[in-house]
């Protein structure tokens, strides 16, 4: 970010500037493209078409298996559990974020059955440590945001700042392309759902 | 007398229309130079300055000084109109008499042989400076045409007439090849250009540095060079005492980026890592930044090789830690831009702590935005199997995109289901299952056989072919759609394979689709 910004901040000349823009462009691409190519995975329409199609049919069968009495089904936590599943594994298990969502299903059954005999023994947790000169060193407002990042993308707890800005990354690029799938998905069903409402009967109000 | 001969020049390569006498010659020159013969110089000179026309002058002695005068004049007047030929011979002829012939014999001659012909001239005329002319220098005042490329040429001579000016100079080949390069690069973007403004200035202010005014050039070049050369020197010490491996990059690097640095002052743009030398020449400045920006680019491969190569930066300390620190924070700082581009409204936000605070909204509000619609998806599910025929029919299997990728043939088992509702593209997606039987291993082909088989007798309600169909359709379209890294992710055998997808090693067919377990 530095290198870039004083790179163009250094140059007056207007007349070379579209050469360098292009050739900083085409690095820039370079660069991004190591790094951006998960990017551009993520915002190709057929990307998002797999991922509406494995979704509705990820719903549908949830909405099948589980009784449909139950309300499990179709919870909303549900369905976003199922949808973060599907997106990872749209992500193919190239990402720590998507195999941390794969895997924490099952290490979620597990700790609840392992947490139910000991329910009640809480896990020991340690005190922090009063903040002393070493902890405020420690303690620099970047650092206290990686951390929020880490706990935000799941699986990112431990990892060097570098992963994790990569992993936020493709993070984020999914994330963007879950929005638009279920928003297209919602939309399509509530639209025909409108629809046949109110082609079927007159509405009551 | 050295300012008097260079400030007149690069007043009157900016100004393009003063002509300032005696001004362009040097001491020495002027010694050979006579009196008499500046007079019509001068006059020259009015006419050439006057109306853009690049017009040859005096005889004799007076041709040395006139021709570098004038190939700065061409970059100026190249850039300031057209210039034409006959203007050249009316102003020679004008001019000199004696002339005429020797100028016209060249006229007829296309132009790039007279330049050439100049070339030679000006380049053996430079070579000695101050010596008395050759009566064949007459030659060299060629036709000056007003191609772009003649200033091309007549600005390459002028960087041959550098090298042989500063005699003293002991620009090595790498410079020579700067400077020639830049100019060059200068002039050629410029003549295509037409020669804007900037061009101009920055070609008439480079030729000034370049053109008569030997000693002029001579100091100035001199401590320009020896500045480049300490800076090298500087640069180039740190860096072979502790980074042995690193010295055919570095050195290499050191050459070409070092002519360029003649300012020590702007060492505030240490602000990048390899891209770091950017203490620009005000006249070389937009060179250097592309050659530096070639230079970083060409870099840019080369890392990945072995390892990376990181050019110390000046005033920075060179030892392994504080360089692997630099090489870490340049990453942290690229992967920051890629994320900059990804977080919409982070163009303006500098400093890492406001970006990640950004980024952290960012996916706080995607997450929320997905919490909400799976909250409305929830609502809706019931409609979906109603739906789902719609919602297929418009979102997937209209599309091209999806469409174009499948050319399998079709499946024998799913011909009759495929035929059920879904003419127009049953070909496409039931040619998708090819893939899939052949790897009989994959839990999703369990999946997909089973779905058939389970549902294949009950193919009587539109909707459960319709279900069915999506079932395969959205697996076959999984398995085809993506790359076969899909495959092998998904599929049993291989998954294994894999170490961080262990968890897919174990899926329970009972699961169908993607709920692993293991």
């Amino acid at each position: 970010m530095d290198s870039y910004a004083s790179f163009r901040e250094s140059d007056p000349d207007t007349s070379l500037e579209s050469g360098r823009k292009k050739r900083r462009k085409i690095e820039a691409e370079s660069q991004s493209s190591e790094y951006g190519r998960t990017d551009v995975k993520w915002r190709s329409e057929s990307a998002q078409r797999i991922y509406s199609v494995k979704l509705v049919e990820a719903l549908q069968r949830a909405s099948q298996s589980a009784a449909p009495a139950t309300s499990r089904s179709t919870g909303g936590r549900t369905v976003r559990d199922l949808a973060n599943r599907v997106l990872a594994m749209a992500a193919r298990g190239r990402t720590r974020w998507s195999r941390a969502i794969l895997a924490s299903r099952l290490r979620l059954r597990r700790l609840r059955k392992v947490r139910k005999p000991s329910g009640s023994c809480s896990r020991p947790r340690k005190p922090l440590p009063a903040p002393s000169e070493d902890r405020k060193r420690r303690l620099p407002a970047v650092e206290k945001r990686v951390k929020v990042l880490s706990r935000l993308v799941p699986g990112c707890k431990g990892i060097p700042v570098t992963n994790l800005l990569e992993e936020a990354g493709d993070y984020i690029a999914a994330l963007e392309m879950q929005v638009r799938a279920m928003t297209a998905l919602t939309e399509l069903l509530s639209g025909s759902h409108s629809d046949r409402l109110g082609s079927s009967t007159p509405s009551p109000a | 007398m050295e300012s008097n001969s260079s400030n007149p020049i690069g007043m009157d390569v900016h100004s393009n229309g003063q002509l300032p006498n005696n001004c362009f010659f040097n001491p020495s020159w002027e010694n050979s130079i006579s009196m008499d013969q500046t007079d019509p110089f001068e006059s020259a000179l009015s006419s050439i300055v006057s109306s853009p026309v690049a017009s040859t002058m005096g005889p004799g002695e007076g041709d040395h000084g006139m021709i570098k005068e004038l190939i700065g004049r061409l970059g100026v007047i190249c850039n300031s109109g057209e210039i034409s030929p006959q203007s050249y011979f009316e102003h020679r002829s004008s001019n000199n008499s004696t002339n005429t012939s020797a100028y016209t014999t060249p006229l007829n001659s296309p132009p790039k042989l007279s330049l050439s012909m100049m070339d030679h001239q000006i380049r053996g005329n430079f070579w000695m400076p101050g010596t008395q002319f050759h009566p064949h220098s007459q030659q060299s005042f060629v036709p000056f045409s007003t191609d772009p490329g003649f200033a091309e040429r007549a600005a390459r001579s002028s960087c041959f007439g550098v090298r042989n000016f500063a005699g003293g100079l002991q620009l090595n080949g790498s410079q020579r090849q700067a400077v020639t390069a830049k100019k060059e690069k200068v002039l050629s973007r410029d003549g295509n250009s037409g020669f804007g403004d900037a061009g101009d200035s920055r070609e008439g202010s480079s030729l000034s540095e370049q053109i008569p005014g030997v000693e002029m050039n001579n100091m100035r070049a001199q401590n320009d060079a020896n500045a480049r050369k300490r800076k090298s020197a500087q640069r180039g010490k740190p860096k072979d005492s502790t980074l042995p491996p690193k010295d055919s990059e570095v050195a290499g690097e050191n050459n070409q980026p070092s002519p360029k640095k003649i300012k020590s002052g702007e060492a505030a743009e240490n602000g990048s890592g390899k891209e770091c030398d950017e203490n620009a020449d005000k006249v070389s400045q937009g060179d250097k930044n592309q050659k530096l920006g070639k230079d970083s680019k060409s870099k840019q491969p080369e890392p990945p090789k072995d390892y990376i190569h990181v050019r110390a930066r000046r005033g920075q300390a060179t030892d392994s830690h504080s360089l692997a620190e630099r090489v870490r924070r340049e990453k942290i700082s690229q992967r920051m831009k890629v994320l900059q581009d990804l977080v919409p409204g982070c163009n303006k936000v500098t400093g890492k702590a406001v970006m990640l605070d950004e980024i952290i909204n960012y996916v706080q509000s995607l997450q929320c935005q997905v919490e909400f619609l799976s909250m409305k998806l929830a609502t809706l599910n019931p409609r979906m199997d109603f739906n789902v025929e719609a919602f297929l029919s418009k979102d997937i299997f209209q599309s091209r995109g999806l469409l174009a990728h499948s050319d399998f043939p079709l499946d024998s088992s799913s011909a009759p289901t495929f035929h059920y509702g879904f003419q127009p593209s049953h070909g496409m997606i039931s040619a998708m299952s090819e893939p899939e039987v052949q790897y009989p291993e994959n839990p999703l082909n369990a999946v997909i056989h089973r779905n058939r088989s389970n549902h294949l007798p009950p193919i009587d309600g539109f909707p459960e072919a319709s279900s069915q169909v999506i079932k395969k359709s959205s697996s076959e379209l999984m398995s085809a759609m993506w790359e076969d890294d899909l495959q092998s992710v998904v599929q049993m055998g291989i998954a294994q394979n894999h170490q961080p997808l262990s968890f897919h090693g174990s899926a329970e067919p009972n699961h169908p689709q993607m709920k692993v377990k293991s």
